[in-house]
């Protein structure tokens, strides 16, 4: 009989059947536990006083290491604990969505303009107004992009550190070989400057991608987007006339520029480091990209970093647009902790002192935040004033309108770079790429009426 | 004490019989797996059947608002497109994963010097994890700087790179040969294993009857693996169908839409936009198509479990 087998096996084997069931009992006890127990350091007031800060890892990993440096040397003078982490900027972004859900958030992590517009609507963020004021003395003002992109209803709920743009990357050495003195002015003209002076399969005109996996190019049609008098939105950042005869204009130069052959072939699947790498590797004459690059060509190609230039975006029968975006910017989270809020603040103090905050911009590719630096001798490098004039002017994500998070969503979709895909992969007409982009708006913005 | 009370009196363990005592015992036995299986299984998935029918976004309260999700991504302009290149992948994929792997168990099934080692490296892309060979691969297929291109413009094949992501023509095609070498293995090894369980008699009565070696694989081979390229071949379904690792690190969904598949659709709107409700719904559009695979499976197994008994 099985009853009896059981019963005998578990009896005589040491273990009576009560025990079994203890053993049962606290073993699925502990299992229940282990979250709660797990969960207990990071959830508000039951943590102890160890700090949690999350960091981007950056093309500058010097700047990082510096960083870190800094971060441990400061808690190591306040004798407290903190637990830092450094990972892309996407897996930071992806962390804090999972944070917020389950309400433990670090007590400081790194933001961009971005993950700030996305994240704002759900209230993590504390009012930073008073160190925003106190910075921003110190360093003589901050520079305006910044101090629009985290300022709502009058208050400042992040602290912007580093200010970047996307400007024109290309190599000058080529230009001056074939008798072009200066940067293009215009997006004509540098199409035509790229036709003229590429040497196909080596050497192709243009490394715009036209996938999605390119977010660069977003930002690039965007600017051209502008530059044509097109736009998305209008001034109070709500949807305006994206079926217009400037942004079918627009479509149209993109896709005559694919006609001209100045786009290596593969740009349709390149990924969004495969614009520096061309230029890297000298494969493309211009690119459209941060100073990651100058970085790169510093350490590893030092001869070609003077072959390189750079300048400002083109422009277009309309205007001209350079961008500027936070790229890194700190924000002291709602824990709900006072006591690790204080210190949190303190960290901020630390980081935004003279010296810390002028070597890490040394480090660093992008601008500062802050007015303050421009003395410094990086700046006399015609490479690197490009990017801090860009910083100090440059119009923000959902130009005209203000950033939203209508706007953060829209690209994300990245519909410029679909539409140019369109035209250059499956062969579609500026018209109906015009058509597709004009729905994609409309269903993105719909939800946000 | 009274009658009554006495009755209601809770019933100590120690007062049951042998076989109630069992089956408190079985049920308590039970507990962990029934944890597991609701706060692992269940509970998930009815929170994101829930979730498809909100508004949900990352950090705000969600509301109810019916049908409107499905609704909203059976609009969706590239639809079609995705439920394609998905079935596409599976169907295909598999197909070709079954065809190779079928290959070479038949081959390393036979005795040669080296087989043991050959099992081994066979195993190799299996092991290999899917974002190292997404990498790996991008970089093969990548027209600026990939062996691909690097090999054939050598030989002299090709006068200027191929986009291999990037060309329409061929980037599913690209993104399929992942899939198919990093999945053959468990085909491979999975038929492997079900040959050795196939009687030697049988081989060798054929062979005395004068069967050709094509007669002996279709009429003794084939239907002695029926069992393991049933199961093989609807798990690898399952997993192939929700494969977005390697198609994410390789082409992103593109050139344009050419290889998106579900997935995709899903991490764009609940990773990227943190629209939790609408990628729920995407999940959720698929889930018949799995649970109709997994009732398949699950049927076959019981019937060959009640075959065994």
């Amino acid at each position: 009989m099985p009853t009896k087998t059981m019963g005998t096996v578990l009896t005589r084997r040491g273990m009576a059947r009560r025990t079994l069931l203890k053993t049962v009992g606290v073993g699925l006890g502990a299992i229940s536990l282990a979250p709660v127990i797990s969960a207990c350091g990071m959830i508000p007031g039951m943590g102890g006083d160890k700090m949690t800060i999350w960091t981007d890892a950056t093309f500058a990993p010097p700047s990082d290491d510096y960083q870190t440096e800094e971060i441990n040397k400061w808690a190591k003078s306040k004798n407290i604990e903190v637990e830092i982490t450094r990972e892309t900027g996407d897996n930071v972004r992806q962390k804090l969505q999972a944070a917020i859900e389950s309400k433990q958030l670090p007590d400081v992590t790194q933001v961009d303009d971005g993950r700030f517009t996305a994240f704002y609507p759900a209230g993590i963020f504390t009012d930073h107004s008073a160190l925003f004021a106190e910075f921003g003395k110190q360093w003589g003002g901050w520079y305006k992009p910044g101090e629009r992109i985290v300022t709502r209803d009058g208050k400042q709920w992040m602290l912007p550190y580093s200010i970047d743009s996307n400007l024109i990357l290309y190599r000058k050495d080529i230009l001056e070989a074939g008798g072009v003195k200066e940067a293009p002015k215009t997006w004509d003209e540098l199409y035509d400057v790229a036709k003229k002076l590429q040497t196909p399969p080596n050497i192709y005109g243009v490394g715009f991608q036209f996938s999605k996996a390119g977010t660069d190019a977003e930002s690039t049609f965007g600017l051209m987007m502008l530059s044509y008098g097109a736009s998305i939105v209008k001034e109070d950042g709500k949807l305006g006339t994206v079926k217009s005869p400037e942004m079918l204009a627009f479509l149209t130069r993109i896709k005559s520029s694919w006609d001209m052959g100045v786009y290596p072939p593969g740009v349709t699947g390149w990924d969004n480091a495969a614009n520096n790498t061309s230029l890297q590797d000298e494969k493309t004459i211009f690119i459209h990209n941060p100073a990651s690059p100058l970085v790169w060509f510093r350490t590893n190609k030092p001869d070609m970093l003077p072959k390189i230039g750079v300048s400002a975006v083109p422009a277009g029968p309309k205007g001209q647009f350079n961008t500027a975006y936070i790229r890194d910017g700190f924000a002291i989270l709602n824990t709900g902790n006072q006591k690790r809020m204080d210190l949190s603040k303190e960290l901020m103090r630390h980081l935004y002192s003279k010296d810390v905050y002028r070597k890490w911009i040394e480090l660093a590719f992008p601008s500062p935040a802050v007015a303050g630096m421009e003395d410094m001798e990086i700046w006399k490098n015609p490479q690197r004033k490009g990017f801090l004039d860009a910083a100090k002017t440059g119009i923000l994500q959902g130009h005209p309108g203000p950033p939203s998070q209508a706007y953060s969503e829209f690209t994300n979709r990245q519909p410029l770079i679909s539409a140019a895909a369109r035209m250059a992969v499956e062969g579609w007409t500026a018209e109906q790429a015009l058509d597709e982009l004009a729905k994609t708006a409309e269903d993105v913005f719909s939800k946000y009426k | 004490m009274s009658v009554q009370s006495a009755v209601l009196r809770p019933t100590r363990y120690r007062d049951m019989t042998a076989r109630h005592k069992e089956w408190v015992l079985g049920y308590a036995m039970l507990v962990p797996a029934f944890t597991f299986i609701i706060g692992l299984i269940a509970y998930p998935a009815a929170w994101a059947m829930y979730l498809s029918f909100t508004d949900k976004v990352i950090g705000q309260q969600e509301t109810f608002v019916g049908f409107q999700n499905y609704v909203w991504l059976s609009q969706w302009p590239n639809f079609g497109r995705m439920i394609w290149n998905t079935a596409l992948l599976a169907v295909v994929g598999v197909a070709l994963k079954a065809f190779i792997g079928m290959t070479m168990a038949l081959a390393l099934n036979e005795q040669f010097f080296g087989r043991t080692v050959i099992r081994a490296l066979l195993f190799l892309p299996w092991t290999v994890p899917a974002f190292v060979a997404g990498l790996i691969w991008r970089w093969m297929y990548d027209d600026q700087n990939g062996l691909f291109n690097w090999a054939l413009m050598g030989m002299g094949l090709i006068s200027e790179p191929v986009s291999w992501l990037g060309d329409i023509r061929y980037a599913m095609g690209a993104v399929m040969s992942v899939v198919v070498w990093k999945g053959f293995p468990f085909f491979a090894i999975a038929f492997l294993a079900g040959m050795q369980g196939i009687p030697s008699e049988q081989y060798e009565a054929a062979e005395v009857d004068g069967a050709s070696a094509w007669q002996r694989f279709l009429y003794i081979t084939l239907p002695g693996l029926r069992h393991v390229m049933l199961i093989t071949c609807m798990l690898s379904l399952i997993w192939t169908a929700n494969t977005f690792d390697l198609v994410f690190i390789m082409t992103r969904g593109g050139p344009s839409n050419a290889t998106e598949v579900f997935t995709m659709l899903i991490y764009d709107q609940g990773i990227r936009n943190g629209r939790i409700g609408e990628a729920s719904t995407a999940a959720m559009m698929a889930m018949p198509i799995f649970a109709g695979l997994i009732i398949i499976l699950t049927h076959y197994l019981q019937d060959k479990d009640e075959e065994r008994a």
